[in-house]
């Protein structure tokens, strides 16, 4: 099989600033671009993603400001762990406006409003329309910002999002009626997310903590019997952040543990076909903790700015037992995933503005999970690429 | 027939390594929405680059690939209505931009085979264009543009067509999209320009990052379609400023 390696990356990083001195508005543009090609267990497949930002800013004066930034989003087929499954592709877009204003030599306010969409799509064929998964999300926030000294910040900061899923129907009423599919509606998933959070970056290192909750609005959890409870599914999640930033002459160092537990009231149906008039009933299948830790490292090599990245997760389920090949459950054990990841980007500067940018990474996932009929869990992954990169 | 039909396809085996399943597939993503593979092949033709400085209009024709092979007869003009800084320094340039295009190969072919009864292609873009000067050498720019293009293809019925195994039918349908870009100008040299875009469509999600390099008469660059049936369109257009 003729293969066709292509990658294409470039980025662009440019806060455009006004060159008149009484200029009060300012604009920036941040636009990254990666097309690539995927390497997983002897398959090939093209993919890419996309990050790019447009944000418009006016200063009343010294203190008060206000800005409006657009944020778009691509995700491609590819190896990365974020997409559910390989051929997914998500495309993300959001406007966020907000205000701030400088309360005293020690405190900043930052509220916002914000609004956004997203959509997603299974494969080449077809559009993002119909997604079970596309939203619109629209909420406010504040933050605020507080600098005891030079050397030290503290932020904390509440987020509230509605999140709404059109086309997301009763999946189980589906399963159990056969062709009513068209009579039911869509919004089963909308919620409510509530997040807070605060962060303090002393010196070198940075410690943070964020709880989110999610409310479903319709959805309710599922009783043993295939049947509906009475409660409505409630998602928390708390997440412990630790980190350091240290530079040694050219290089520099971003070393990060992440500790998450999450937890839901939604239990779980394993049916293993239409027929299935057994289906197996797992509580509290969604629970979780997980340890991460990243470890990004920049320097130059031989006229090259050299960027390592490597990256660990380890998940385990509190109740959720692993299933074998054949779609059955291994009780006595839980479910356990593991993620490594690597990735290796060289840059070239070619003038100015612009650099050639040459990259690999490779992903391994293992579990004891084995059944993948829907998400893969047991894989290796690479992904090779040559491209252009444009950064102020 | 079939080779009107390659006409249109001819850059999936050029485009890609080789015509197998890929080509296939690609064929079968073009039968499925016909329209957005000949709306992004319109979509080359569409200048969306700022009035360079001291110029009041640009007139752009796309020769590849809107052009040669496709036969889109094509032309986009940018009109400067307003310069930066000339009233306030907080306010960006303005242009309007205006496009067409017609495919005229598509009634060459229509002549020239017995399978096809009509076949017509056509469509016009419009929109407007904002830019800031960060500096002397380097813009940003931001703008909206509506685009529209209208697609048909008849063919004869008492015929199966296939291409690479997958069925072709006759569509008549029509694509609008209606886009948001931002991007980033720098002056190389004397006439010599670097520009990077994005394109996002949000009626359609359609998605496009455009690279181009130009002077006082070419523009060269890649159009890079992630969800597009041919990802990578290298680019070739006559660009003039007046």
């Amino acid at each position: 099989m003729k293969l066709l390696i292509y990658i294409f990356l470039c980025s662009i990083d440019i806060l455009s600033a006004g060159s008149v001195d009484e200029r009060r508005f300012v604009n920036y543009i941040d636009i990254s671009f990666l097309q690539g090609m995927n390497f997983e267990k002897g398959a090939s497949y093209s993919g890419g993603n996309m990050n790019s930002s447009i944000g418009f800013l006016y200063d009343f004066n010294e203190n008060k400001s206000l800005s409006l930034d657009y944020l778009l989003s691509y995700s491609g087929p590819s190896i990365s762990y974020e997409n559910r499954f390989f051929d997914e592709r998500i495309i993300n877009h959001s406007a966020m406006i907000e205000y701030s204003t400088r309360l005293s030599k020690y405190v900043r306010l930052r509220p916002h409003i914000y609004y956004g969409k997203e959509y997603r799509k299974d494969s080449a064929i077809g559009n993002f329309t119909d997604n079970l998964y596309n939203n619109d999300s629209k909420g406010f926030g504040l933050s605020m910002d507080y600098y005891p000294s030079r050397d030290n910040t503290f932020t904390t900061y509440m987020v509230y999002r509605k999140i709404e899923f059109p086309n997301y129907t009763d999946l189980l009423y589906e399963f159990l009626n056969p062709g009513v599919a068209t009579e039911i509606g869509g919004g089963l998933y909308d919620n409510n997310l509530y997040r807070f959070g605060a962060k303090l970056m002393s010196g070198e290192f940075f410690y943070s903590i964020d709880y989110t909750m999610q409310r479903y609005t319709n959805q309710k959890i599922i009783e043993s019997d295939a049947s509906y409870g009475n409660d409505k599914q409630k998602d928390d999640e708390v997440e412990l952040r630790i980190g350091m930033q240290h530079r040694i002459s050219d290089s520099s160092i971003y070393p990060a543990f992440t500790y998450t537990i999450h937890s839901s009231n939604q239990n779980f149906l394993r049916f293993k076909s239409f027929t299935d008039v057994t289906p197996v009933f797992v509580a509290d299948a969604y629970d979780y903790k997980e340890l991460g830790f990243d470890l990004p490292v920049y320097f130059k090599f031989i006229g090259l700015d050299m960027n390592l990245s490597a990256g660990f997760k380890n998940r385990d389920y509190s109740k959720r037992p692993p299933r074998n090949s054949e779609n059955n459950y291994i009780y006595g054990k839980k479910e356990n995933d593991r993620l490594f990841s690597f990735s290796l980007t060289a840059s070239k500067k070619i003038n100015d503005l612009a650099s050639f940018v040459f990259y690999y990474s490779i992903v391994n996932s293992s579990s004891n999970n084995k059944f993948e009929y829907y998400i893969p869990f047991n894989y290796t992954g690479q992904m090779f690429g040559i491209g252009y990169k444009i950064s102020y | 027939m079939k080779l009107f039909l390659f006409i249109f396809f001819i850059f999936s085996p050029n485009t890609f390594a080789s015509l197998g399943d890929t080509g296939s597939e690609m064929v079968a993503q073009i039968v499925s929405d016909p329209a957005r593979f000949f709306y992004e092949i319109k979509a080359d033709s569409e200048e969306s680059l700022p009035v360079s400085s001291g110029k009041t209009y640009t007139l752009s024709v796309e020769l590849f690939p809107t052009l040669v092979p496709f036969t889109y007869a094509n032309a986009s003009l940018n009109y400067n209505i307003y310069k930066e800084g000339k009233l306030s320094a907080n306010m960006p340039q303005i242009d309007l931009m205006i496009g067409a295009q017609y495919m005229f190969g598509s009634k060459i072919a229509v002549n020239l085979t017995n399978d096809i009864n009509d076949a017509n292609f056509w469509g016009y873009d419009a929109g407007v264009m904002f830019s800031n000067s960060f500096n002397s050498r380097t813009r940003t720019f931001y703008g909206y543009r509506h685009s529209f293009l209208s697609a048909k293809l008849d063919l004869k019925k008492d015929k199966n067509y296939e291409l690479l195994g997958v069925r072709i039918n006759s569509f008549d349908s029509s694509f609008s999209e209606n886009s948001i870009i931002f991007g980033v100008e720098t002056l190389k040299d004397i006439n010599k320009y670097w520009a990077m875009q994005i394109n996002y469509g949000f009626s359609n999600n359609t998605l496009a990052a455009r690279l181009s390099w130009y002077g006082k008469w070419f523009e060269l660059g890649f159009n890079i379609y992630p969800e597009g049936v041919l990802v990578v369109h290298p680019t070739w257009s006559l660009r003039l400023g007046f």
